[in-house]
């Protein structure tokens, strides 16, 4: 009896946990679709002005529009060739693809396949009259009501400090039966003509790449990728990538599209839930365009029976503002270094971005030790490898700085509890003894303090292998979508197929990062440290799904740039790590400068975006020489953008290293590469001098295939990576080799 | 409250961790310089046929050639592309029946769409398979559809055509299609044909066509060739053509290297396998012998993978080789490129895309691989654009030490060995390499470590031999002296003992067990009737046996073990020692006690226990000899090996003939059946483990619809 009793007190526990664990979790639930009693369209209307634009909504097509004063049309929601009259071979006008005529395109999940399907305002909304005008300060609202599906999206338009802004609210999307995804924002206003011989577009992808257009024969290329990469969060098994390359790491786009027009699409708020999506060739529409999509739910992949997997969407939305601003750009400034600028100055005003003059030409990265499995009696277990301990990397540090006239920057990798392995969030808040523990520390910093380096503690804050140091595996955690635990696993990129040879570990609750950055500060502020590195941090995006703000990877720049800010505050540096564009602008060195594209088929070259913003405002180093593929055109496209350079070295290597999950430990130990670092020093470190904390001013890429960088200090330098010597104002530039020439424009 | 949600959480947290979610773990030290990752398999390292390690990349994507490179409207399929001994590039596009003629600087110098004969006929190539252009600048076009081997010259001249033969030995079935085409530095021609399995047909300078050139084996077992046997003998005409047989997998392509030996490579080598193929690359001299390639050698990745939830198999289809002799093939469902060397070496692998091909340097459908100095040339029938890859700086001097060191010049190569080695601490070509020369320098002791780094057993057992021939002949006096005054004192200690008529150990249980060694009968005569036996000592003999198996791997000579800590299971040794012998005894006793045998459970578990000293015995032996022993002396080993199990069966026996009071045919027929009881038990085990595996995997299910809903 007492057996009987105490089996159902389980279960009943059991229960109720199951159900308990599910509370406490607020829930959003948008208003429900309503037809309204009739639809107010408009057949035009002047919406506002000023003495050089008016912004005007054009009648029957519903499309919005910003014209000069003179009557020529600068932007619209539709490709601005388009409203040019253009007959085919037939003598008649070309009728425009109604694709192009929509503001918005969304995408919408069915309720009983969970398949996604495409709606477009023009040919659901507009084209029947299902559209509703409203006027508001320094613009309109229209609502597309997409009476099929029983989904409205009000999107609100405005002009204001001659800039156009497009935005939706989420929290006012109604729906019924079908749920929203996503919303792509003005797909083709940054579109142009597949036949333009000017025009281009511009994506953010790695460094930043150009695409020409073209027109196919059939089909059309298209690009879709989000924003600050994937969302950790997300079950990815099913769509790793089959490759690897730079991500999204800047929430801009742009489209050159005439020979003295272009424009800058920032993406103003909401850009962590944004994708950056591409489409061009295509024959049917005869335009290629860039544009942002929203997605407002998360999916997860699920696996039903037979191993197939489907996407699960999530029931609730992201309650947020999206918006992305249209930024026109005229005559010298129509091209991708005017967006750079124009993106520069959001950044200033918005993240607080400031001028530097602290560019460092060598920048290390030192890895203080890994986990390697070793057999006591054939029971494994982990021993921790030393590859470099705080005197050793004192030593490499003093030997290098010797060899440089400037600051060296250090930054200290996996000298935490478990090295490089994630356990303990941030490495436990302390330095392994094995490496010097605090008291090594303290002497590394007191070196770096006296001999002009600048050091910084790296450290993980957002992976959470084990508990301790007041993470709780259990309860300090993010959640999933379907509130699971998500676990990071390693991959064999190759096989595709997660291994089981390093335990998996979590994401850290997205309320926790701040509390965890302040300790991080508290706890190894005494050793004299005077930064941190905060790699994880500041290119990683994830969701959390205990918190609505945290939906759908919700308010992590805010978050991110709070807890630099508040690192800074504190008195110490921040170093990041290919860091997105909220991470990058208040951090005091970027270290892995996106220095590609990730050269997508569809691309046609690759331009140094990311480097244009930065340089002159926050140090800029390379991605590892010694672990490039070609060390010398590191040094080429170090060069291009006044990048310092970066080495990631350790003092010990073995074979027993094969088997870490890094691929950094094949080329980095010190006594085999040092002598290569003083030579790439002693080449490239005078140049470097003379383009030392300035700012670019131009860049460009000649006919001869010379790229061409102008810096604000005079000085123009030209890279030739082709195979040949090349010729340019009288000089000449040797085949992979560049020239540093003062006083040219 | 707070804490009671905690508890609850953790309780939710627990019932719900089996089916974890998964994200890619990301690190700040890799960089996406390159789309695709640059690796290498390290050969027969601890045990593992292929061991991936990450490498410094060898080649790197350059830049694309497609339609608007060649400023052409489109192109349509792409199913080839070669090169000319001047570096001009030619490149077929099969889909639209036009070539396209490069320089050596890649730029467009003219193109072909149409053959015409000098008396007014045009030939076209539209759906042509294969593109080759021989010494004299003749263009062969493998022009599939047309069933015909079309040459022109540059500007579009008819040459000649080679169509299907009339030969005896050519079957009357047989289909000429030609897909690939090739021709040696003397003007024989070799032609693959789409589904002929008799090998390439071979054409003589004349375009005489000579016969069938090559072809791949038939995998067959005893049972198949029995039963081929007995169709031949015993079937009618009519039965014989209704039965399968099996057929030799067709080359799909085929390269002449420098020295007119041919390189053929087969796609699929074992169609009933999604897995990994073998055997797939083959090279035959010019009498059509295949002299290099081994039939159970995968050229492609260790093991397939999943896309998209999806296995796909391995393929390799496009093989070229340079004047040095490195082979390179492409797979094209991974769209990899392996490198080896003329020893069957791989040096590196890069490439990918497994059918997507976002980026620079990754596929969707490769078709075919060319070289260009020390460019490689690969073409994508889906992307319809043929990729450019350079080696790196790495690359190149890793290829010229290699080719080398293959021939001998030990001492040209070893600072480029150094070099690579400071470059890429993953090279075993460089640690063997390394190990090669400073044993030709009789640094020993360098090529000992760079041997054993490198998993280069054959390189350290020469060393080791040279190294322990210095020391014998050094210490051998010393060693030898010992010895004989080491047995004196043993014999001397031993006499010394019996005369004083001591037990050498006091304790009886534990001198029971150590004389069952030498007095099996006496020993465990005394377990089964004064209970001399001790389960404590059984379970002591049982942890040394473990532990001397373990340190076996772990710690036995370089040359006769393969230990690998992160994949060494010392669960499954648990289970071989303690397991073994735990199940032995229930089987046993259970088995025993059905046919009258009076052995009880302790009895039997001492009686296997103790007779696992001869294997300890063994282990022992082994951790010290297999430092001694070069490889060529493992027989040694074995024999040992052999005797001490012999002797733990004789032990067993004896014992089990003791304590069950049985006959000896008695204790065969037992014992027989008691190893079918342990298969029994371990078959239970397996059940009952996967069926508690999936109650557990049923309850996960309802709560997580529970949670659902």
């Amino acid at each position: 009896m007492k057996k009987v009793k105490f089996i159902t007190l389980i279960i009943t526990v059991l229960v109720s946990s199951l159900i308990l664990s599910s509370c406490g979790i607020a829930k959003v639930d948008n208003a429900v679709y309503k037809t309204p009693k009739e639809f107010s369209p408009s057949d035009g209307l002047t919406i506002t002005e000023n003495e050089e634009y008016i912004f005007e909504l054009a009648g029957g097509d519903a499309t919005v529009m910003l014209k000069s004063k003179s009557g020529k049309i600068l932007w619209a929601t539709s490709p601005l060739e388009s409203f040019e009259e253009k007959l085919d071979e037939y003598g008649d006008p070309v009728k425009l693809h109604s694709k192009l005529k929509s503001s918005i395109i969304i995408e919408y999940v069915e309720p009983t396949t969970s398949k996604i399907s495409i709606a477009y305002s023009y040919k659901n909304c507009v084209e029947s009259g299902n559209y509703s005008v409203k006027k508001i300060d320094n613009g309109i609202e229209i609502t597309y009501y997409f009476e099929e599906v029983k989904i409205s999206v009000p999107v609100q338009y405005t002009f204001k400090d001659n800039v156009v802004r497009v935005s939706v609210d989420s929290a006012r999307i109604t729906e019924d039966e079908f749920s929203l995804y996503s919303v792509a924002l003005v797909p083709y206003a940054c579109g142009i003509d597949n036949l333009s011989e000017n025009g281009y577009l511009f994506i953010p992808s790695g460094s930043g790449a150009i695409v020409e257009p073209c027109q196919l024969a059939e089909g059309f290329y298209s690009y879709s990728r989000e924003l600050y990469g994937n969302d950790a969060a997300r079950y990815r098994e099913r769509e790793l990538d089959t490759e690897k390359f730079p991500e999204n790491r800047l929430a801009v786009y742009g489209a050159k599209t005439s020979a003295d027009s272009a424009f800058c699409a920032i993406i103003e708020n909401g850009a962590e839930h944004a994708f950056i999506e591409a489409e061009v060739g295509a024959a049917n529409t005869g335009y290629s365009s860039v544009w942002a999509k929203f997605a407002f739910r998360a999916y997860q992949w699920s696996k039903i029976k037979n191993e197939q997997q489907v996407k699960l969407y999530s029931n609730d939305m992201s309650q947020d503002t999206v918006s992305v601003a249209f930024h026109l750009l005229r005559g010298e400034n129509a091209n991708y270094v005017g967006m750079a600028d124009t993106y520069r100055e959001f950044l200033k005003e918005n993240h607080s971005m400031k001028s530097s003059v602290k560019d460092s030409l060598l920048n290390l990265k030192i890895v203080g030790g890994v986990n390697i499995t070793e057999t006591f009696l054939g029971f494994k277990y982990d021993k921790f490898f030393a590859t470099t301990t705080l005197a050793e990397a004192e030593d490499m540090i003093s030997e290098l700085k010797a060899q440089v006239n400037g600051t060296v920057n250090a930054d200290l990798i996996g000298f935490g509890k478990s090295g490089i392995d994630v356990k303990t969030i941030a490495g436990g808040y302390s330095v392994n003894s094995k490496l010097g523990g605090k008291s090594g520390l303290k002497d590394l910093a007191s070196f770096a303090k006296e001999n002009d380096c600048n050091l910084f503690f790296n450290a993980d804050v957002i992976g959470v292998g084990k508990s301790g140091s007041g993470i709780s595996k259990s309860s300090d955690t993010a959640l999933s979508q379907d509130k699971r635990k998500i676990k990071q696993y390693y991959y064999n990129i190759y096989l595709r197929k997660k291994t089981s040879d390093f335990s998996p570990y979590l994401l850290v609750s997205r309320g926790l990062i701040p509390e965890i950055t302040e300790k991080l500060t508290d706890k190894l502020g005494d050793t004299g440290i005077k930064g941190f590195g905060l790699d994880t941090l500041s290119s990683v995006c994830y969701s959390d799904y205990s918190k609505v703000k945290y939906f759908n990877k919700g308010n992590m720049a805010s978050d991110v740039s709070k807890a630099i800010a508040s690192v800074k505050k504190s008195g110490y540096a921040v170093a990041v790590n290919e860091a997105n564009d909220y991470a990058a602008a208040g951090s005091d060195v970027i270290y892995d400068v996106p220095l590609t594209s990730s050269k997508n088929n569809m691309f046609s070259y690759d331009v140094p975006f990311y480097g244009i913003v930065f340089k002159g405002y926050v140090p800029l180093s390379t991605t590892s020489v010694n672990l490039s593929a070609d060390n010398n055109k590191m040094i080429l496209r170090a060069a291009e953008i006044g990048a310092g350079l970066s080495y990631t070295l350790i003092n010990n290597g073995s074979t027993k290293l094969f088997d870490s999950f890094s691929s950094a430990f094949y080329g980095s130990v010190y006594d085999d590469i040092k002598d290569d670092i003083k030579a790439d020093i002693k080449a490239y470190g005078e140049d470097f001098q003379m383009i030392s904390n300035a700012k670019i001013s131009g860049h460009s890429i000649l006919e001869n295939g010379l790229h061409k960088t102008v810096f604000d200090n005079g000085v123009t330098v030209y890279i030739n990576y082709t195979a040949s010597d090349l010729e340019q104002d009288g000089n000449i530039i040797k085949a992979e080799s560049y020239l540093f020439c003062k006083g040219v424009k | 409250m707070k804490c009671f949600k905690r508890i609850i959480a953790f309780l939710a947290v627990v019932l719900l961790s089996v089916p974890m979610l998964l994200a890619e773990a990301s690190t700040a030290l890799d960089s996406p310089e390159i789309s695709y990752e640059s690796y290498t398999y390290w050969q027969d390292y601890a045990g593992q046929e292929k061991k991936a390690v990450y490498i410094k990349p060898m080649y790197e994507p350059s830049f694309a050639i497609d339609y608007k490179y060649l400023g052409a409207e489109e192109l349509i399929k792409i199913n080839d592309v070669c090169t000319d001994k001047d570096g001009n590039v030619y490149i077929l596009d099969g889909g639209a029946g036009v070539v396209y003629i490069l320089d050596n600087k890649y730029q467009l110098v003219s193109k072909i769409e149409v053959v015409k004969s000098t008396d007014g006929e045009e030939y076209y190539f539209d759906n042509a398979g294969g593109i080759f252009v021989n010494d004299e600048g003749a263009i062969l076009i493998a022009n599939t559809d047309y069933e015909t081997v079309l040459a022109t010259d540059k500007n579009g001249n008819y040459l000649y055509e080679l169509i299907l033969p009339e030969s005896n030995i050519i079957p009357e079935d047989f289909t000429y299609s030609p897909i690939k085409v090739a021709e040696d530095s003397r003007g024989y021609i070799y032609v693959l044909s789409q589904g002929s399995f008799y090998g390439a047909l071979l054409y003589s300078p004349d375009n005489e066509f000579l016969g069938f050139f090559g072809a791949n084996n038939v995998a067959s077992t005893i049972g198949e060739s029995i039963k081929a046997l007995f169709t031949e003998l015993f079937m009618t005409n009519e039965k014989r053509a209704l039965s399968d047989s099996k057929l030799p997998y067709q080359f799909v392509d085929l390269v002449v290297d420098g020295s007119d030996f041919v390189y053929t490579v087969t796609g699929v080598t074992d169609s009933s396998s999604i897995e990994v193929q073998t055997g797939q690359v083959k090279r035959f001299n010019p009498g059509g012998v295949s002299v290099f390639g081994n039939d159970d050698f995968n050229y492609a990745d260790a093991t397939v993978s999943k896309v998209l939830n999806v296995t796909k198999a391995q393929d390799l289809l496009g093989i070229a080789v340079d004047d040095k002799n490195f082979v390179y093939v492409i797979d094209s469902t991974y769209g990899r490129i392996f490198v080896y060397d003329r020893e069957n070496q791989l040096l590196c692998v890069f490439g990918g895309g497994i059918g997507r091909g976002e980026t620079l340097g990754t596929f969707s459908l490769p078709s075919a691989i060319a070289l260009n100095g020390d460019d490689v040339l690969v073409s994508d029938r889906e992307l319809n654009r043929v990729t450019i890859f350079k080696a790196t700086d790495y690359g190149k001097l890793v290829m010229n030490a290699d080719d080398v060191i293959i021939s001998g010049h030990y001492d040209k190569c070893k600072e480029d060995w150094l070099k690579i080695m400071s470059l890429d601490k993953n090279n075993q070509l460089a640690y063997k390499s390394l190990a090669k020369i400073y044993n030709s320098e009789e640094k020993y002791d360098l090529a000992l470590d760079y041997a054993k780094q490198g998993y280069d057993k054959q390189t350290y057992s020469l060393a080791f031999k040279s190294v322990r021939r210095e020391f014998l002949a050094k210490y051998f006096p010393i060693i030898f002296i010992g010895i004989i005054v080491l047995l004196v004192l043993v014999i001397i200690w031993v006499q010394r003992r019996s005369k004083q008529e001591k037990k050498p150990v006091k304790n009886i249980k534990l001198n029971t067990m150590l004389n069952s060694l030498l007095h099996p009968f006496n020993s465990f005569d005394r377990v089964k009737y004064k209970n001399e036996g001790s389960c404590k000592l059984a379970f002591v003999l049982i942890a040394v046996f473990y532990c001397t198996t373990v340190l076996k791997t772990t710690a036995g000579g370089f040359l006769f073990t393969d230990y690998d800590p992160a994949e060494f299971n010392a669960f499954l040794t648990l289970i071989q020692t303690f397991g073994f012998v735990l199940l032995w005894t229930v089987a046993n006793w259970a088995v025993c006690t059905l046919f009258g045998g009076i052995g009880k459970l302790k009895e039997i578990f001492v009686v296997i226990s103790y007779s696992l000293m001869p294997l300890i015995i063994y282990n022992l032996l082994f951790l010290g000899l297999s430092h001694f022993f070069v490889a060529n002396e493992v027989g040694f080993l074995t024999v040992f090996n052999v005797i001490c199990l012999l002797y733990a069966g004789i032990m067993i026996t004896v014992g089990s003939l003791k304590i069950h009071d049985f006959s000896f045919g008695r204790f065969v027929g037992t014992a027989l059946l008691s190893l079918f009881g342990m298969v029994v038990v371990v078959f239970l085990i397996f059940i009952t483990a996967t069926l508690v595996q999936q109650l557990g995997g049923f309850i996960v299910t309802l709560i997580s619809e529970i949670i659902y809903s």
